[in-house]
């Protein structure tokens, strides 16, 4: 079991590195871009262009810079072009944003999902199973950037129910906090809660068809009692699973549109802002802020998962 | 995986018969040939009918609507709402914005360009998939390894913040790689950029499947019989993931759609004069207290597409394989994956 | 189940009236009449669309970062606080009148006003202007190019050693002398710029964004959160000594001000039509432009005109756009009302260098749109070579406008292709010499101040050809208006100079080597809350903190 944790985390730092890699290549190597062209302005001579790339190490070889800038990675100094702000102080400052966002959404499409799943579970093949079953891949199957504007045009603009959103901090107001994170919530929620509710119905249905819940059926325990001790409970696992990466993901700040379309200050936000503004810092500080997220929250989830599952552990399932 | 045969009937005409009776999903894949068919018919409605093309312009023109004369984009900007047959078809939809081009004809062509690359992104990764699939579950040691880690790698990346930057770094410089050239504003930039990062979503899964199906005793006694790697790997393992090769691909179609329609939202993905879906919806959310059918329409197009695609896929798992044994290997790895929670990797089920 | 279900119904019913009634009510955060209601004093919410590039003096180049730092940051001449063309006005700032000027153009002499403080209570001294010089230049920014023909800052800029020799100041008397290498006629309205606003001599040298230096105007900046906003409080020393030694400057009204970025202009149009803002930086985005034109104008809303010029260029270095005729074709095939109406009214159509409100503008009209007489002289010209790449940024209008341009093109019988890039990367790419096939493309030019050389100079003077970071992108390099653009810029600017502007913009037309279309309108957006005659816009620094005043 050791070992696999090691295997594990060993992986993990393995992957990290070519994250970096990658969008070190991505940035400076792709684009046939000196950055230090667009910080000099309109007016540049240049003198001033040359300034800026020996303030900046743009002239040294590409090993020295990418060096130089995992080097301002671990000691905090990486800072952005224009401004020139820590990176990592704006990761810090948009994470109450994301946070937020992720966990209240995460709470009403896990609710929602299941509350969905179960309810199509136990009524497989009925029409109430046929209508959530449409509702949930219709809500799926909507881009998030076409649902969040026709929100925010009839529920904030036409009848004027709810703020245009931007990100009020809870410690500053509770209540508008969750007023101006209410259509961000649900817009995420949509998307999520077909998922889930899929996942868990198709579960359930499979556990259902299995013997000892047909010998609980046997020995008189009522239906409620059969669904919830012996169907839900084991079919929760994989949603379980499930949520945690989707969330892990979240956090790491993947939902990017809907936090610029509701201009939420949040990372996700930060991070398509410095992919307009094309600048490597702080992409680079994002993606690994994320990757890291990704990565940790799946080495956490296998390692359940092979604590659960001894064929896991010993490399016979499907997943590592 | 796959039924034993049964006496009167193989396999393959079982499940056939299985999807048919699942009648939302037949009528869901005739709502997609429907949709396959609007596309394809662009060139006679631009031809015939609107007499025009997707990106001619017609800022300063005006049509005759019922004897009357009428802007086709006002002196503020504003475009003309649907005409139907008021103008014997032109401007059907009405303009697309101020530079007042046909929305019918905008939106047929776009279509075509969606489904292009959603199809093609998805073929391509399905193919690369199941390759790697193969040769990792096969081979295994450090073949897989090397496979798997780097699947980990694509896996491990934020999906939408790579996939955004690349889209843009393609679209300003179009990408050379040797010999391999593609200029920055053709469609086969967000086509690699979607296939990069949809492969590892299905030779994850497909993977798992070969590890299981490679200690088969089929596969022994094929071995035994002398057949070499690649004859095991494509005669005797592959027929074994059609299924799952067939429910994978719908849904990739989807997804991809779905990852295509937001980077070119964020302007990463088709560049004009090219237009998509999604590049529609861009422009039309701009104008969406004007005119809100601009962002609506093509909106609702990649919506129905889309859901058709997931329904029939959905029902073809149900079809291809009614145990639900396999489902639940290939869909919890599928689905234990996470960044596909927010829609613009396109949850697909 | 049924009345499980009735309760839940009623529930939600419930919580959404509370919400509705709620936002109803609660729209409103202006403290408009914080102070007892009156017109002085106040809060004022403003929203920008985005955050400057700097929230530093000495590095912003942006109509965002002047406007936001135009009321904290005083350089030692300044610019009438006026609407409109008297605006362009420079007028003595922290010095105490315009400087005086030697025979030669070459040294110019001005006198610091005594008893100035900053805002931390430092007093300004004479070598804080050097101070701000040497820092600007030693930070690379953007504005460094102006004053380096300051004796010596060339030399500074290459070693970063100073001090330089070209600027001599007393402390005690106050007196600022600065020599330049040669006569230069723009170099009154650079020292308005706030690239060269003095600063207390223990500002470190660094971008000071997310902690502004003190300044010596009325407000001073208390709180900058980049990427987020940032607050203005009174400057206690403006009362005390500043207001007094500069009376012309104005005071201003509110006591302070809190900035929020908003990024979706949706939003913030909402935003002041419901009240929660009271300004917004950036004007409505086109979807809603007319609306709040037709329903605001004169109470909440006024069209403010700027000075610029938005154009299409043609490399007239290489085929096709190297014939004259070619050129002229495309000027007579571009339709200004066409380009009106993808701007849905924010662009005044016109076909000239020179944009109206810039001293030395006359209107002349030389290719009215006339497709005929286009493919005529396409056919004289019967150029050779039609593959041709159209280039243009992303951002809205500006992407449409290219797209435009592109189907002209293709009228004319080119054979286009349409680049479309990244706004902020744009310039910077058809900037560079390495850049194949720079052919045709869009670009815009908003004035640095109003003189007429900050457009001929950079734009279409020979030697702005540069091999990166050019801003001449039609590669216009033409020995006789070299020589008239390096003349008319050593001499001061006079009712002769502007005649002899106006000749020279025509001159250029006549070669075409761009096809203008228009010049852009801005605009002021205000809450009912705000006045808006008092409202002052500025051509070069946009509007005024200090002229905000509630009802």
């Amino acid at each position: 079991m050791a070992r696999f944790v090691v295997r594990r985390l060993v992986a993990m730092v393995g992957v990290l590195f070519a994250v970096s890699v990658i969008v070190f290549v991505v940035f400076m190597v792709l684009p046939k871009q000196n950055p230090a062209q667009t910080l000099a302005g309109k007016n540049a001579t240049p003198v001033l262009v040359e300034s800026i790339e020996e303030e900046w190490g743009f002239n040294d070889s590409l090993v020295v810079q990418y060096g130089t800038m995992m080097k301002k990675v671990f000691t905090g100094e990486l800072t952005s072009y224009k401004p020139r702000i820590p990176v990592d102080d704006q990761i810090k400052e948009g994470i109450p944003a994301t946070f937020s966002l992720t966990i209240g959404a995460a709470i009403i499409w896990l609710f929602f999902g299941l509350l969905l799943g179960y309810l199509s579970a136990i009524r497989a093949g009925g029409w109430l199973d046929r209508i959530l079953t449409g509702v949930s891949i219709a809500g799926v199957s909507i881009p998030v950037f076409l649902l969040a504007p026709v929100l925010l045009y009839f529920l904030t603009y036409k009848i004027e129910l709810f703020p245009n959103a931007q990100y009020v901090d809870f410690t500053e107001d509770p209540y508008e906090w969750a007023r101006h994170l209410i259509l961000p919530w649900f817009t995420l929620a949509v998307l999520s809660i077909g998922f889930y509710s899929r996942v868990l119905r198709s579960n359930m249905l499979d556990v259902m068809n299995e013997d000892y819940v047909r010998t609980a059926r046997a020995k008189g325990l009522s239906e409620r009692r059969v669904m919830i001790r012996h169907v839900l409970r084991n079919s929760l696992i994989p949603v379980i699973t499930l949520f945690g990466l989707d969330f892990g993901a979240t956090i790491a700040g993947t939902a990017i549109i809907t936090e610029v379309l509701y201009s939420l200050d949040g990372i996700g936000l930060y991070a398509a802002e410095a992919v307009r503004k094309f600048e490597l810092p702080p992409i680079m500080g994002v993606a690994l802020y994320g990757a890291f997220f990704v990565v940790f929250v799946n080495a956490l989830v296998d390692i359940a998962y092979a604590y659960l599952d001894p064929r896991v552990r010993l490399g016979e399932s499907a997943s590592e | 995986m796959s039924t034993e045969p049964s006496a009167e009937r193989g396999p393959w005409s079982l499940a056939l018969r299985r999807f048919l009776r699942n009648r939302l999903a037949v009528a869901f894949l005739g709502l997609f040939v429907l949709i396959v068919v609007f596309v394809m018919a662009a060139p006679l409605w631009a031809n015939h009918v609107a007499d025009t093309g997707p990106n001619e312009e017609h800022t300063v023109e005006q049509i005759t609507v019922d004897g009357e004369k009428k802007d086709v984009v006002s002196v503020e900007g504003k475009p003309i709402g649907p005409q139907w047959f008021g103008a014997g078809g032109k401007f059907f939809l009405g303009a697309d914005s101020r530079l007042g081009r046909d929305e019918m004809v905008r939106l047929m062509y776009g279509g075509r360009t969606s489904l292009q690359i959603g199809i093609t992104a998805a073929l391509i990764a399905t193919i690369a998939a199941v390759i790697l699939a193969l040769l990792a579950g096969y081979f295994r040691g450090w073949v897989d390894g090397l496979i798997a880690r780097t699947l980990d790698v694509i896996w491990s990346l934020p999906v939408f913040l790579i996939g955004l930057s690349l889209g843009i770094a393609l679209a300003v410089g179009g990408l050379k790689l040797g010999p391999l050239e593609i200029s920055s504003g053709s469609n086969w930039n967000p086509i690699f950029v979607i296939s990069i990062f949809t492969v590892p979503y299905i030779a994850r899964p497909i993977r798992g499947q070969v590890l299981a199906l490679s200690e088969k005793e089929f596969v022994e006694a094929a071995v035994a019989q002398g057949a070499g790697p690649v004859r095991v790997m494509f005669s005797e393992i592959l027929p074994n993931l059609a299924s799952t090769i067939i429910v994978f691909f719908t849904l990739m179609i989807a997804n991809s759609m779905l990852f295509e329609a937001g980077l070119s939202f964020l302007g990463a993905g088709v560049q004009p004069p090219n237009s998509s879906w999604g590049t529609m919806i861009t422009v039309g959310v701009e104008l969406l207290n004007i005119q809100p059918l601009l962002a609506i329409l093509p909106g609702v197009m990649i919506m129905l597409t889309v859901l058709s695609l997931n329904i029939v896929g959905d029902a073809l798992r149900d079809a291809l394989d009614p145990r639900g044994k396999a489902r639940l290997d290939a869909s919890l790895e599928f689905e234990a994956q996470g960044g596909i929670a927010t829609g613009q990797q396109g949850a697909t089920i | 189940m049924k009345k499980l279900g009735a309760v839940i119904a009623v529930l939600v019913l419930a919580a959404l009236s509370t919400i509705g009634l709620a936002s109803c009510g609660g729209g409103d955060d202006t403290t408009g009449s914080g102070e007892g209601g009156g017109k002085q004093g106040g809060t004022l919410n403003a929203t920008y669309a985005s955050f400057p590039d700097y929230m530093d003096p000495a590095l912003s180049y942006t109509a965002e970062g002047w406007s936001a730092m135009a009321d904290v940051y005083t350089p030692l001449l300044t610019y009438k606080h006026a609407n409109g063309e008297e605006g362009s006005e420079v007028i003595p700032g922290l010095a105490k009148e315009l400087p005086k000027i030697s025979n030669d153009g070459k040294t110019y002499t001005l006198f610091l006003r005594p008893g100035l403080k900053y805002s931390d209570g430092t007093p300004v001294k004479a070598s804080d202007f050097p101070f701000a010089v040497e820092r600007m230049i030693q930070l690379n920014s953007g504005g460094s190019p102006f004053y380096l023909t300051i004796d010596g800052a060339e030399q500074f800029a290459k070693t970063k050693k100073g001090p330089i020799p070209g600027i001599k100041t007393n402390d005690k008397t106050g007196e600022i002398v600065i020599n330049l290498e040669g006569p230069r006629g723009t170099f009154t309205n650079e020292l308005g710029l706030m690239f060269v606003a003095p600063l207390p001599q223990d500002t470190p040298v660094e971008d000071m964004s997310a902690n502004p230096p003190p300044g010596t105007g009325p407000y001073m900046i208390t709180k900058s959160q980049p990427g987020k906003g940032w607050e203005y409080e009174r400057n206690p020393y403006w009362a005390k000594a500043n207001g007094k030694a500069m009376p012309d400057l104005p005071e201003g009204s509110i006591d302070s001000a809190k900035v929020t970025v908003i990024r979706n202009p949706q939003s913030q149009v909402d935003d002041i039509e419901q009240g929660t803002y009271d300004w917004m930086q950036n004007p409505p985005p086109s979807s809603r432009y007319t609306e709040v034109k037709e329903k605001y104008e004169g109470t909440q809303f006024r069209v403010e005109p700027t000075i610029s010029t938005y154009y299409f260029w043609m490399n007239t270095q290489e085929p096709p756009f190297d014939d004259v005729k070619v050129r002229q074709a495309v000027n007579y095939a571009v339709d200004s009302k066409a380009l009106e109406r993808i701007y849905a009214g924010q662009i005044v159509g016109t076909q000239q260098i020179l944009p109206p409100g810039m001293p030395g503008y006359e209107q002349f009209e030389l290719y009215p749109h006339n497709m005929d007489r286009a493919e005529e002289l396409m056919k004289e010209a019967n150029p050779s070579d039609t593959d041709i790449t159209v280039w243009t940024d992303t951002e809205s209008p500006n992407n449409e406008a290219g797209e435009y341009f592109n189907e002209v093109l293709k009228e004319l019988g080119f054979n286009t292709k349409l680049k479309i890039l990244n706004a902020d990367n744009y310039f910077t790419v058809i900037g560079n010499a390495t850049t194949p096939d720079l052919d045709a493309g869009w670009s815009d030019w908003f004035q640095d101040y109003p003189h007429p050389n900050d457009f001929f100079q950079p734009l279409l003077a020979g030697e702005s050809i540069l091999p990166t970071n050019n801003g001449n992108f039609a590669k216009f390099d033409n020995s006789a208006v070299n020589k008239k653009i390096k003349e008319l810029g050593a001499e001061q600017l006079g009712p002769e100079q502007e005649s002899a502007y106006k000749e020279l913009d025509e001159e250029i037309m006549e070669e075409a080597p761009w096809a203008p279309y228009g010049t852009r309108t801005l605009s002021t957006f205000v809450s009912d809350a705000i006045d808006l005659e008092s409202v002052i816009f500025n051509p070069t620094f946009g509007h005024y903190l200090s002229s905000f005043e509630f009802k």
